[in-house]
């Protein structure tokens, strides 16, 4: 189910309803309509693999308490071992194995021997399985370490690992915070609720209005950039920016609206990442769920910064690279991944990547100062060159973009329209930019009502115009 | 929770409210060009207007709802006629009918009449329901104007309601219309464009390349348009001498075939 859809506009008010009318007050049976309501979400789209979501969720279950219980050091590894090589191998079946197997036909081809393409598998990929399996391997690591203590409750677990607001597209959330509130009994709150709205229609502008408005120019570039002057391409590839910005962070702000109307706080996914003054910042406001899954499981098992600048260095390009590979089986994502660490690497070595921790751009003004608009234009420019590799269909044609939007430069004259999109989006975006959560649009009831009523009038006349599945439910 | 859903309800109704009032009413915020235009026009006179160049132009609705300089009767068409289908592009109401391709082309043939069946915002579905309704197969050319990100998106456009209700509620009335509409395409749909009508001929323009089209199994003769900055009004569409230029390319195709 999308949530830029009809059904979610049944959908939504009858859990709701349910939620808290129904099953007011009975923790039990709330956690029993958040797992069915779940199961329902997802299996709108194809019942058949919720199959794979409830054996995910049965193993690490299972292998949680196993962890847990398990004196022996050895033995508790035994059972890590086992939950991530479950996890890793249902990605590697349902998302990767094509990949990895013509990729050796190509090798092998590029070294003289053909090789018949008949191992390939007829699969479709699982919506949401790169989302759901890292959530549910975090929960086991987190046992491992000491640092969670494991659900008897399997309903609950369930409902951890299914929660319908996230399960498609995240934030990628810890167990460590959202399972505690499934277990735990919740209040409705008028403020939070409120804050829950205010974030699913700012979301639903973000998706509806700007980024299904830009995608069909987008896609008319790419699919056309060969015919076109450097000017368009720079035109489309702004345009892509903006599209997969709104496309996820308009999913994010959804489904943390939605969690909010049930009572459950989800992480902030993304902090107006194109208000960044460096890449490392960049990196702290982008997908901030990944990020942080990232450093937590990968970078910091692998040593972090602690050793040498060298291993630091190769421990940056592991996670930069397994990032872009999370994307996509494809060799696009991970040179996007690679060139990502290759434009972070610098900040890194001069320490500049810590800069700008806990600070928003122009905190203290109405304006950025010249060298804040510097620095932001830079940081944005290098993500965009990133941007070609994500969104071309291979690594060539990402490399005749790119040659074609610096070497055959020109004014764009057609596809201008999706300008005006981005201008209005980003006047409300830098009014909003010390405050993803939205907890308050304005001091003035006024101009806070004037607003509400402006993105939800543009969401009912842009709503089904140019009706898109979310980027990122592909990843 | 009372306050909640109290407030909730009363948000419902402001939104229904606003769309009542402004729906149609109102200009697109996304476009400044479009928002002066709108704001400019909102106290003129539908048919003589000034465009987005300032100039003062003239429209005239025909017979059978067209933009065009003359009026089309199914009794008296001849072998030599041509027809223009397309959108805005075609319909000409930036310039108006006295500067649109199809009365350019008018001046320029001695031998047949052009008549103009442009409608805004449409789309190929559209240029063949068109085509069918005033059986454009009797003349010698229909000229089908594609831009592509309109023309071949939409696998159909929804359906009005043969019959308005007494009191029409927009935002509800809205809300059914997307209900019902078919989904648009991400991207071109060139299966959309038929090889059967025959007397057509292709205008492309707007970034859309023949070989494209020939890539996708399009037989039909095609007239590609590729004209500057220069002749374009600041809303994209084509300005008077814009016009001119591709009536002639249009004379031209038809002086050879």
């Amino acid at each position: 189910m999308l949530f830029n859809s009809f059904e979610f506009l049944i959908f939504l008010p009858t859990v709701f309803i349910l939620y808290w009318f129904v099953f007011k007050g009975n923790i039990k049976y709330q956690n029993y309509l958040i797992l069915i309501s779940s199961y329902i979400f997802y299996g709108w789209w194809d019942y058949r693999f919720l199959a794979l979501i409830f054996l995910s969720t049965f193993v690490d279950y299972i292998i949680g308490l196993k962890v847990y219980q398990s004196e022996s050091g050895l033995k508790r590894q035994l059972f890590l071992w086992v939950s991530i090589l479950f996890n890793i191998g249902v990605l590697g079946v349902f998302k990767y194995y094509n990949f990895f197997v013509t990729s050796w036909i190509d090798l092998f081809a590029s070294i003289g021997y053909k090789i018949e393409s008949i191992w390939t598998l007829n699969i479709i990929l699982p919506v949401g399985i790169s989302f759901y399996t890292f959530q549910t391997m975090s929960y086991t690591v987190d046992i491992y370490r000491k640092s969670l203590k494991p659900t008897k409750d399997f309903i609950s677990f369930a409902s951890f690992v299914a929660f319908f607001p996230q399960l498609v597209a995240g934030p990628i959330e810890r167990a460590k915070n959202l399972l505690p509130q499934i277990l735990n009994s919740r209040k409705f709150n008028y403020d939070q609720a409120v804050q829950g709205l205010r974030l699913i229609i700012w979301g639903l502008f973000k998706k509806v209005v700007v980024a299904d408005s830009l995608a069909p120019y987008v896609n008319e570039i790419f699919d056309s950039y060969d015919h076109l002057g450097g000017g368009t391409l720079w035109l489309g590839i702004i345009y892509f920016a903006f599209q997969i910005y709104c496309d996820f962070s308009g999913y994010s702000d959804i489904a943390i609206g939605t969690s909010k109307l049930f009572g459950f706080e989800l992480m902030s996914n993304f902090k107006f990442p194109y208000f960044s003054r460096n890449i490392g910042e960049f990196w702290r406001r982008w997908h901030i769920s990944l990020s942080t899954w990232f450093r937590d499981y990968l970078y910091i098992p692998l040593g972090g910064s602690k050793g040498s600048k060298w291993t630091a260095l190769r421990n940056i390009f592991i996670v930069f690279l397994v990032s872009g590979f999370w994307h996509g089986a494809n060799w696009t994502f991970i040179f996007w991944g690679l060139l990502n660490a290759i434009f972070y690497i610098p900040s890194f070595v001069f320490s500049a990547n810590r800069k700008f921790t806990t600070s928003v751009v122009a905190e203290n003004s109405w304006f950025p100062s010249i060298i804040e608009m510097y620095q932001m234009t830079s940081t944005f420019l290098v993500v965009l060159v990133g941007w070609v590799f994500f969104r071309s269909e291979n690594l060539t044609k990402s490399l005749e973009y790119l040659s074609r939007m610096f070497f055959n430069i020109d004014i764009p004259r057609s596809n201008l329209q999706g300008i005006g999109f981005i201008v209005v989006f980003l006047l409300f975006e830098w009014g909003f930019r010390k405050d993803e959560r939205l907890h308050k649009m304005s001091n003035y009831r006024i101009l806070r009502w004037a607003i509400y009523l402006f993105l939800t009038f543009q969401v009912v006349k842009y709503f089904g115009v140019n009706q898109n599945d979310f980027i990122y439910f592909t990843f | 929770m009372k306050q909640f859903l109290v407030k909730l309800l009363f948000f419902i109704f402001l939104t229904a409210l606003t769309f009542q009032f402004l729906y149609q009413k109102s200009p697109s915020i996304f476009s400044l060009r479009t928002f002066f235009n709108f704001v400019l026009n909102m106290t003129g006179d539908d048919n003589n207007y000034r465009n987005d160049n300032g100039e003062r132009i003239i429209n005239k609705n025909n017979n059978i709802g067209f933009n065009s300089h003359i009026d089309f009767y199914k009794d008296s068409i001849m072998p030599n006629d041509i027809a223009i289908i397309g959108d805005s592009f075609i319909v000409s109401y930036q310039t108006g009918v006295y500067n649109s391709i199809s009365f350019f082309l008018d001046e320029k043939l001695t031998n047949g009449k052009v008549y103009n069946f442009g409608v805004i915002g449409g789309n190929i579905n559209d240029y063949y329901k068109i085509y069918e309704q005033y059986n454009l197969n009797g003349f010698k050319k229909v000229f089908v104007m594609i831009t592509g990100a309109n023309d071949l998106m939409y696998a159909e456009r929804y359906k009005k309601n043969s019959q308005s209700p007494a009191i029409d509620f927009k935002l509800i009335t809205l809300l059914g219309q997307k209900i019902r509409q078919k989904r648009r395409f991400s991207k071109p749909n060139y299966k959309l464009i038929n090889n059967s009508y025959q007397n057509t001929v292709l205008i492309l323009h707007d970034g859309l390349k023949t070989d494209l089209l020939r890539q996708h199994g399009i037989q039909l003769d095609i007239i590609e348009i590729n004209l500057g900055l220069e002749f374009r009004l600041p809303d994209n569409h084509y300005t008077a001498s814009g016009n001119k230029l591709i009536a002639q390319q249009l004379f031209d195709y038809l002086s050879k075939n």
